[in-house]
């Protein structure tokens, strides 16, 4: 059952105090179901308590431990060294932060830059819908949010965003899906002013459909077809 | 089957498989889609410069002369891998942006073999060297399909609201695939005749043609042009730059398109 | 070195919630409706107010839909009352069940993505403890958002406050609470990104730290939830309540501790132990494993002390088995499907043909920051502090007592949430200026940090980390009972000294994940403390809290403990009365609301 892996991390640092940055070899013995998390955990208790890092709930629902590992965006959380050795076919691991936004320290990225994005698309809902004439809540039929429900599990961990091939003037995958959540949410009236941030110069146009997004995205949402779907007109 | 043949050649480059590894096929697709669309307006360019000598045709036959030889046909060749790639991952993408066809891993395996035939094909008919086909039945045809399929693109995507010169971009595509797939194939129908200054002549002047012609060279600039552009975009955050390159590029493809319909216009 | 902890700036706002989680956030919502253009400052340990951890709550918020033919508000309170073991304020069940619907229409309103009934009505689904007709049937009663309910909230109220302009510091933790002549004016606050220190002036000051369990081995509970908050309270002088209430859910995933929903259970899930025993029959003949959370959580530890538990071969920690292989394969696919893939995703079993390991998971405090109903903290069982105020899961109203039912606590972040959100609304048309900042403000975090960063010893962050683990899962866990209660108390002080031998090795202060964990693991000994010396005190079982000594309810300890610890290890003990006024008004069925027996 327990079975012990030989790793080696090549981990990507940066010191922001004298701005350098570098590779760091790690070797490091695991087990084989501790998650990457747990790697850097063992680091920074046994070799190197400078490695800096985030993650929070540790169980894959907050998005805050995304990262690459051998290029591969993903939750450094979700990732076991077992599955990871059988994914990748190597005990040699490259480490690095998304690309995202500017690397405040090692794996530690300014994450509020990349949310900008998310925030300039507005998600909530800009002008509720009128109550129903029933009072309560709004009725919306279990078919209905089934259209979108999926795209409503985003999580903003940004690795669609870091595996895109459009990383400029492009609000991203995930702040054109949190955009269409509300274009299809029969809640949101403001339908136009959405319309017009998706069709932008920074929107749908810039999607080149990669789908490189929907094969990283943790939750497995198929963003590219939301998209897709947004640029055929057909978000019902 | 030959598409798996093929995804395991290519699996083995160490590069190719890091990134179908991380970001899969489609990523793959988008990039060399790209690199195709850049290489074939940089084949244009060129390609506008040599027929450009077709205005002193012994000059131009000369010419021809010098590309005449094993590497020049061996190129020649290879240029169908980016024009049939280009095209029918355009037909791709355009299905999945525009018809709702999300079975995407069984087209790509479509672009792939379809590929396959027509580069094998077009390397045969190049070998073999003698076909004879109408070059007006030809173009009738071709001209049908493109009509055909690009009314059925205008249809589909036109009421949406996208960014018009995206849709035309499609719209231009759907024209494009028979345009040029069929071009190509053409030209290599009679390898010889193809080259050969009196055919190209001929044809070039008869008015039929000359329409078809000039709405082919319309039409690829613009689709080039705007392809660039979103290129550039995708690239430089500076608004200014960006404006700036916009121009210098329209203006080089604009002088190119307007040397190319005045070749046809006058020769 | 010294020269950088300084105050770089000053911020101003009107108010300043620490914590942006759901109840921060539903908060700050509450304040920028009923006051345009307030001007909020939130923080929060994390990179964006979204990641808060209440988006990990799966279950679901209890409400009783006005439109539900059998279900009544007055049974909600009864389960909630039974549930706290009778050590809940009833004038806090009365608010909080009264106003429930509204809440989950206001969630709603503002775009939450509820799951729908086929009237296209927002569907509810029965949790353990919440029954029909005190105590009979089982109540649909929780709202839900498939299996993700808390990210659903934590969107919302997250996006709201974007809505209004709230202004959040992200990645940052508030250090230090300023206070002028009892009120609270702000705080000073650490921002990790760019290692400076900011004082956030402000007329009220809401807390809103969120849970507080990481001091255990095993803890569904984020990186993040390391007490900070009553750490702070401690510091300023001010008591918090009821800590020794913790929340063990009995099935903790092995390792990580991620939390394996009741839902396997009430599928037909049964736990095992080492022989293969379905050992729940033993303990709890007619419940079985669906017996009430605390008491499962005992069973296993019982089975694990006896010798009956297995040791993880990864994780090497005890634990029992859950059996899965018997469901059919449809349960699986449809009914389980996400809970299970836990299994396989953190600890690569595959359910459906191999047993999963389970262990007693550390999972909510009940306890906190006392406050009144409406939010406002408590100096003493009489006074309030003025200018500070306390809602969700770091703060004890309380709600729960020493138990909280499942989907309470979402109820009550939002509820009390949006109740404070109103009372500092009416204060801050009143309140004065909180002034200039105070002389000695930052002095006592900058006397912390410049403590941390020369230190010269030989203590290591991880073993003291690890040892408070185990310390506190063995002697202040499941089981307590005087001995080991007072060993741990000797312990810790010796842990809290090593503490201070810690050398960092990075002396930077930006982004110094390192010097932010050793003032964590501080926190996390003074919390530890105050569990360990309120549980110590308290001789009798009480909902969550069991003593092996006193297994019994005694109507002697009827009151909330109150802690105050300015210096470590000299915990001073208070009491405040239970608010028992549902029974007092003698209503209809009152009587359901005396001192009852707890049985399920
Ligand atoms: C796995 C799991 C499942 C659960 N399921 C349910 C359920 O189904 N139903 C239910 O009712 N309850 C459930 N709960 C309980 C409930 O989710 C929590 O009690 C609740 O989310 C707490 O919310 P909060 O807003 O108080 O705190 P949190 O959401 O934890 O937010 C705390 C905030 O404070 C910030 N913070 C902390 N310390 C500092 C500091 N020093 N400085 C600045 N900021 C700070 C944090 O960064 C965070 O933003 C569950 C809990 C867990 C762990
Ligand atoms: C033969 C039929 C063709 C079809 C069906 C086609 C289709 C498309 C489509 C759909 C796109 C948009 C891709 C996207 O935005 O994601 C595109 C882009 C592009 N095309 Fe074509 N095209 C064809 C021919 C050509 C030709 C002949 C050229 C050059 C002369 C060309 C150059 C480009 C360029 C440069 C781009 C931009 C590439 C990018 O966005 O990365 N295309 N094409
Ligand atoms: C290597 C293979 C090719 C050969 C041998 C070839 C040859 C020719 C010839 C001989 C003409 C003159 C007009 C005619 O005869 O009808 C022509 C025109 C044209 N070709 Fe090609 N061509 C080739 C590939 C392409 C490709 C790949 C494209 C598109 C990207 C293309 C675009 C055009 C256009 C737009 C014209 C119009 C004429 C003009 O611009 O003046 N050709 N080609
Ligand atoms: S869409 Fe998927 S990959 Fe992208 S941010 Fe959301 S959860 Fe992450
Ligand atoms: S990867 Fe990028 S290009 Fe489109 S389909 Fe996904 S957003
Ligand atoms: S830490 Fe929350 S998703 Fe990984």
């Amino acid at each position: 059952m327990s079975q012990e892996y030989d790793l080696t991390l090549k981990v990507s640092r940066y010191n922001p105090d004298i701005r350098r940055s570098w590779i760091q070899v790690y070797r490091l013995k695991a087990g084989r179901i501790l998650r990457f998390v747990d790697l850097f955990q063992k680091i920074n208790d046994e070799q190197d308590s400078t490695l800096a890092w985030r993650s929070s709930c540790e169980h894959g629902q907050c998005g805050t431990c995304g990262i690459r590992i051998n290029g591969k965006p993903l939750l450094s959380c979700e990732l076991l060294v077992e599955d990871a050795v059988r994914l990748f076919k190597t005990q040699t691991f490259t480490v690095e932060p998304l690309t995202v936004a500017p690397v405040t320290r090692d794996l530690v990225i300014d994450m509020e830059k990349a949310y900008e994005q998310v925030h300039f698309v507005k998600p909530y809902i800009i002008q509720p819908a009128p109550e129903h004439p029933e009072g309560d809540e709004y009725r919306i039929s279990p078919r209905e949010l089934e259209a979108y429900v999926e795209a409503t599990r985003c999580i903003n961990c940004f690795c669609c965003v870091a595996a895109c091939v459009t990383q400029k003037n492009y609000l991203g995958p995930n702040a054109v899906l949190a955009n269409i959540v509300r274009l299809m949410d029969p809640r949101e009236m403001a339908k136009q002013e959405r319309m017009d941030i998706l069709y932008s110069e920074q929107g749908t146009p810039r999607c080149r459909t990669a789908r490189a997004c929907s094969f990283v995205c943790p939750k497995e949402i198929d963003i590219a077809h939301f998209i897709a779907s947004a640029k055929e007109g057909n978000l019902k | 089957m030959i598409e798996a043949y093929l995804i395991g050649i290519l699996e083995r480059s160490e590069r190719l498989s890091y990134y179908v590894g991380s970001r899969g096929w489609g990523f793959i697709l988008t990039w060399a889609h790209r690199i195709a669309g850049l290489i074939l307006i940089l084949y244009m360019l060129f390609h506008v410069y040599t027929l450009s000598g077709l205005y002193n045709p012994e000059a131009f036959a000369s010419k021809m002369k010098f590309f005449d030889n094993f590497i020049f046909t061996f190129l020649e060749w290879g240029l169908a891998v980016p024009v049939i790639f280009h095209a029918l991952n355009g037909t791709r993408l355009i299905l999945y942006e525009g018809f709702h066809v999300r079975q995407d891993a069984v087209m790509i395996r479509w672009v792939f073999v379809l590929s396959t035939i027509y580069i094998l094909t077009l390397g045969l008919l190049m070998l073999i060297g003698n076909q004879q086909v109408s070059a007006g039945f030809f173009w009738l045809v071709v001209a049908i399909a493109s009509a055909i399929l690009s009314t059925i693109i205008y249809r589909k995507i036109w009421h949406t609201q996208n960014v018009m010169l995206w849709k035309l971009q499609r719209v231009s595509g759907g024209l494009l695939l028979p345009l040029v797939s069929g071009h190509m194939f053409f030209m290599h129908l009679n390898y010889k005749a193809g080259h050969d200054v009196d055919t190209i002549m001929a044809r070039i002047s008869a008015p039929g043609m000359k329409i078809l012609d000039v709405a082919f060279v319309s039409v690829v600039f613009f689709h080039a042009g705007f392809g660039l552009y979103t290129v550039v975009g995708d690239y430089v955050e500076h608004r200014l730059l960006r404006s700036g390159l916009t121009i210098l590029m329209s203006f080089i493809l604009g002088v190119f398109a307007y040397a190319g319909v005045k070749l046809i216009l006058s020769v | 070195m010294g020269s950088k902890l300084q105050i770089d700036s000053i911020l101003r706002p009107e108010v300043l919630v620490i914590g942006a989680g759901g109840a921060g956030l539903r908060c700050a919502a509450e304040i920028c409706e009923r006051r345009q253009d307030t001007s909020v400052v939130v923080v929060t340990k994390v990179y964006s107010p979204q990641k808060s951890h209440t988006a990990a709550a799966q279950g679901g918020m209890a409400a009783v839909d006005p439109n539900d033919p059998v279900d009544k508000v007055l049974y909600h309170m009864f389960d909630t009352w039974k549930g706290s073991d009778c050590s809940s304020d009833q004038n806090i069940i009365k608010k909080v069940c009264e106003s429930a619907w509204e809440q989950i229409l206001w969630l709603e309103r503002r775009g939450m993505h509820f799951s729908r009934t086929e009237e296209g009505r927002i569907a509810k689904r029965p949790f353990g403890g919440h029954m029909l007709n005190f105590g009979e049937v089982k109540a649909f009663r929780a709202c839900y958002e498939a299996d993700r309910t808390g990210k659903g909230i934590m969107d919302t109220v997250w996006a709201e406050s974007l809505k209004h302009g709230v202004v959040s510091l992200n990645q940052s933790v508030a250090t230090e609470l300023l206070f002028r002549n009892g009120r609270c004016i702000g705080a000073i606050v650490f921002m990790e990104q760019n290692g400076k220190f900011v004082a956030v002036l402000a007329k009220a000051t809401v807390m809103a730290t969120g849970g507080k369990t990481r001091m255990y081995q095993v803890s569904s509970n984020c990186r993040q939830n390391t007490g900070d908050g009553l750490a702070l309270m401690l510091q300023a002088g001010l008591p918090v309540m009821d800590l020794e209430a913790v929340q063990f859910h009995p099935t903790g995933i092995v390792g990580p501790g991620i939390l394996a929903s009741e839902a396997l259970r009430g599928e037909g899930g049964i736990l095992r132990n080492k022989d293969d025993e379905p050992f729940m029959e033993r303990y709890a003949p007619t419940a079985k494993d669906l017996a009430p959370r605390d008491l499962v959580s005992r069973c296993i530890m019982t089975e694990i002390r006896e010798g009956r538990g297995c040791i993880h071969a990864d994780h090497k920690l005890p634990h029992v088995w859950l059996d899965l292989r018997h469901l059919p394969e449809h349960i699986h696919k449809t009914r389980i499907q996400e809970v299970c893939s836990f299994f396989c995703r953190f600890v690569g079993v595959e359910p459906q043909s191999q047993l999963c390991p389970v262990t007693p998971t550390a999972h909510y405090q009940m306890g906190g920051a006392p406050t009144n109903e409406f939010g406002e903290v408590q100096r003493d069982a009489q006074q309030i502090v003025p200018g500070l105020y306390a809602c969700g899961e770091f703060a004890a109203a309380s709600l729960h007592g020493h138990n909280r039912l499942g989907t309470n606590s979402l109820l009550e972040l939002i509820t009390m949430g949006k109740v404070v959100g109103k009372r500092v609304s009416a204060y801050l048309d009143e309140a004065e200026d909180p002034g200039n900042l105070p002389q000695d403000a930052g002095q006592h975090i900058f006397g912390q940090f410049s403590d941390y960063l020369e230190t010269q010893g030989r203590g290591r962050y991880s073993e003291i980390r690890d040892d408070l683990r185990i310390l506190m899962t063995a002697k202040v866990g499941v089981f307590r009972n005087e001995q080991i209660l007072r060993e741990a108390i000797e312990r810790l002080k010796e842990l809290k000294e090593r503490a201070g031998e810690i050398e960092l090795t990075s002396k930077s202060l930006v982004m110094n994940q390192s010097l932010v964990q050793l003032w964590e693991l501080h926190h996390l000994l003074d919390v530890s403390m105050v569990i360990a010396s309120g549980a110590l005190s308290r001789k009798e079982s009480r909902g969550a809290h069991y003593r092996e000594d006193y297994p019994e309810r005694s109507s002697e300890f009827q009151y909330h403990t109150l802690a105050y610890m300015t210096e470590f290890g000299e915990v001073t003990l208070g009491r405040r009365p239970i608010d028992m006024s549902i029974f007092e008004a003698r209503g209809e069925h009152y009587e359901k609301f005396g001192i009852i027996e707890r049985k399920y």
